[in-house]
């Protein structure tokens, strides 16, 4: 076995316990360490964004990729909470009640501390003990560990800027669309498992040539989302935490990544409709990675933004010359 | 400064140097003028001259036996620079690679230097009504003359540049007619050979870049076979194998496209609608994960998965690129305009041409996916 697959294998024995020693057992042994070098890289974030696909595969209920992108938060602007047993991050927020704020978050049930963007562009932290959460109302939601957060603005405590927000918001995109993409390819490879184990009509289902052309379509899916996650850990290097190949990555997460998610349930037919066989994870990670942080609208307003695309200096673009609109004879 | 870079400002400045020739309202693909061919050719050529054509040739044939990352940069430049088609590709990019590796020293020193400099033009003669996507199907026909040679008959269609070639290369059964890919055998055919006919089909673009070429009993001589007789289908795959090559250009080219689009939209700030702004990100971040992939190797079996996506990707950018320039016709040069409409009509070639898009389907599936074995 190659160190990948030991570690791996080492990850899934691990997930096999509870909740909660599978939590502390995650911590303890390391694989929840996101440090940046004194260089600025951050070597480790191909593994994190692994480690937090395979949780996510297994359909677990451990907030891997929030703790990371708090974690990484905390580290950037250098807070030691983020040593604590449990991060988590609000994602969404707005005005509440008597000068409330609601939002919805992303942790475990009983986080120590919690990262927020606040509506003044600040960047805050809130112990998890001051807030008031519930169960989010919308059940795409439900086992993918998003709650409803209530908190007094009073409790909040501002630790960074407006950049520290950018960093805060792209590095939870990243693992957003790291745990909705590892589900993703997760739940692609068992539909193309099944497409030959299952028979129907005397024959394999992946003879039936719909079916074929379907599963070619879910393969390349998970393909690219290889590209955009290396993509998007590779940009770790700068004060952004990558954060336009991350929102690419989430928006890719969101959009081809529900529809291959989806594609897996339906090519497992009836069977894929049951709780049970565990594919409807992939499905509420992908939607989860669509829907937080202000849904589709805001991931492509900020890819639109900010993504390179030149024109490059110096460089004559012979497009631009005007072509002659030819008068028609009278 | 990096090879990379060295190129990357080599091409720059030859670009800067060398306009081409303008390519609109019609000729975006094919000069539809005698002036505008021999501007056009004129261009290829100095573009040959400047070693921008046959970099990842080996140097004792033109080359600068350079790898696949300065062929990119370059090819980005030129996109970037809204560079044409170019007509020697079917040279440079097929025939040569082929002549070096299966060549006779004869041939190679026959045939390289015109491809070398871009003075010779090559049209492929793949493929047939009857053989498309199924290439094992060719009929036409080469048979042993009695003083020796060959004698060839048949029909060839979807041939790009035919009517502006020097020389094709042809792809004829000589074996047994259910001989398959067995029997295939190929040649190279100089177009002023008696017997040889070029028609040219108009495509619903409006222009005729491609055409029938109709083979009457035309002569070739022993020397015209490349590689074995009936070892066609070796030669002949082998140069199809440089399809990833092909498509990292093309994804390259699009995602050119995909940014000038995108400095439009972005251009137009809080105008645009949301709709617009979502289909956007979403090819944006589809061609960047294209112009990665393209550049990995995939599962065997699996290699076509690039060109594949990137056929269906290209059609929904162009309308995606119409909508916006009708959206807001003032921010949409005209020239764009006219680049992307055109573009949009020619987007049903690329689902169809090296394989169509339902067939790479099937064979992905079943070699790569090994669905249904």
């Amino acid at each position: 076995m190659t160190d990948g697959a030991l570690e791996r294998d080492a990850l899934a024995k691990l997930l096999r316990n509870e909740d909660a020693a599978a939590w502390a057992a995650l911590k303890d042994d390391g694989w929840l360490d996101l440090v940046p070098e004194e260089d600025g890289t951050w070597p480790m974030v191909t593994t994190a964004a692994t480690v937090a696909g395979v949780v996510a595969s297994a359909g677990r209920s451990l907030p891997v990729g929030a703790h990371l992108a708090a974690a990484a938060t905390l580290a950037r602007v250098g807070d030691q909470r983020g040593d604590a047993g449990s991060l988590g991050v609000v994602t969404d927020l707005w005005a509440g009640e008597e000068g409330r704020l609601e939002g919805r978050c992303w942790s475990s049930a009983a986080p120590d501390h919690v990262l927020l963007a606040l509506p003044d562009g600040t960047l805050g932290i809130v112990p998890g003990a001051s807030c008031a959460l519930a169960a989010d109302p919308m059940p795409t939601f439900d086992q993918v560990d998003v709650r409803r957060i209530s908190m007094a603005r009073d409790d909040v405590d501002q630790i960074g800027d407006l950049q520290a927000v950018g960093v805060h918001e792209s590095a939870v995109a990243f693992f957003l669309a790291a745990e909705a993409l590892g589900a993703v390819q997760d739940a692609a490879e068992r539909a193309l498992a099944y497409l030959n184990d299952r028979h129907a009509f005397g024959q394999p289902l992946g003879s039936f040539q719909a079916l074929q052309h379907r599963a070619v379509d879910v393969y390349t899916v998970g393909r690219m989302a290889t590209s955009l996650l290396d993509l998007a850990a590779s940009g770790w290097v700068e004060a952004d935490l990558g954060s336009t190949a991350s929102w690419q990555a989430k928006v890719f997460a969101g959009s081809r990544g529900v529809w291959a998610a989806e594609q897996a349930i339906q090519l497992h037919g009836g069977i894929g409709f049951t709780w049970e066989l565990g594919l409807h994870h992939a499905l509420r990670r992908a939607q989860r990675a669509r829907l937080l942080l202000g849904g589709p609208s805001r991931a492509a307003a900020e890819v639109v933004a900010r993504t390179d695309v030149g024109p490059r200096p110096g460089l004559t673009d012979w497009t631009l010359r005007p072509i002659p609109l030819e008068p028609l004879a009278p | 400064m990096s090879t990379v870079a060295e190129w990357e400002a080599r091409a720059l400045a030859w670009s800067n140097e060398h306009p081409p020739p303008l390519g609109a309202p019609a000729g975006s693909r094919t000069p539809v003028s005698a002036s505008q061919r021999e501007e056009w050719l004129a261009w290829t050529r100095e573009m040959h001259a400047a070693g921008l054509a046959t970099m990842e040739w080996p140097v004792e044939w033109g080359g600068a036996g350079v790898g696949v990352e300065e062929t990119r940069a370059v090819a980005r430049i030129l996109h970037e620079a809204g560079a044409p088609h170019v007509l020697s590709s079917i040279g440079t990019g097929m025939v040569g690679p082929a002549i070096i590796k299966f060549g006779t020293p004869e041939q190679q020193a026959r045939h390289l230097p015109g491809i070398a400099a871009g003075t010779t033009i090559w049209t492929q003669l793949f493929s047939e009504p009857g053989a498309g996507s199924d290439l094992a199907a060719v009929r036409t026909k080469a048979t042993r003359h009695p003083d020796g040679g060959w004698v060839v008959s048949g029909q060839k269609v979807w041939n790009t540049y035919a009517h502006l070639a020097d020389w094709g290369y042809l792809i004829a059964r000589t074996g047994a007619p259910d001989s398959r890919h067995r029997g295939l055998t190929m040649f190279v055919l100089d177009m002023t050979t008696p017997g040889v006919t070029v028609q040219g089909i108009r495509e619903i673009t409006g222009d005729a870049d491609f055409n029938e070429v109709f083979l009457d009993d035309v002569r070739l001589s022993d020397d015209a076979v490349v590689g074995a007789v009936d070892g066609g289908w070796g030669v002949s795959m082998s140069t199809l194998s440089d399809e990833r090559t092909v498509v990292g250009s093309l994804v390259l080219w699009l995602q050119t496209e995909v940014d000038r689009l995108t400095r439009v939209v972005r251009g137009l700030g809080s105008d645009v609608s949301d709709g617009i702004t979502t289909a956007l990100a979403e090819v944006v971040t589809e061609v960047r994960a294209l112009a990665d992939l393209s550049g990995r190797e995939q599962i065997a079996g699996a290699e076509t998965i690039g060109k594949i996506a990137y056929a269906d990707l290209n059609i929904r950018v162009h309308q995606l690129a119409m909508d916006v320039s009708c959206a807001h016709p003032g921010a949409v040069p005209d020239a764009w305009a006219h680049r992307w409409s055109d573009s949009y009509l020619y987007t049903r070639a690329y689902t169809i041409s090296g394989g169509s898009n339902e067939i790479l389907r099937n064979v992905v599936a079943k070699r790569g996916l090994r669905l249904g074995s």
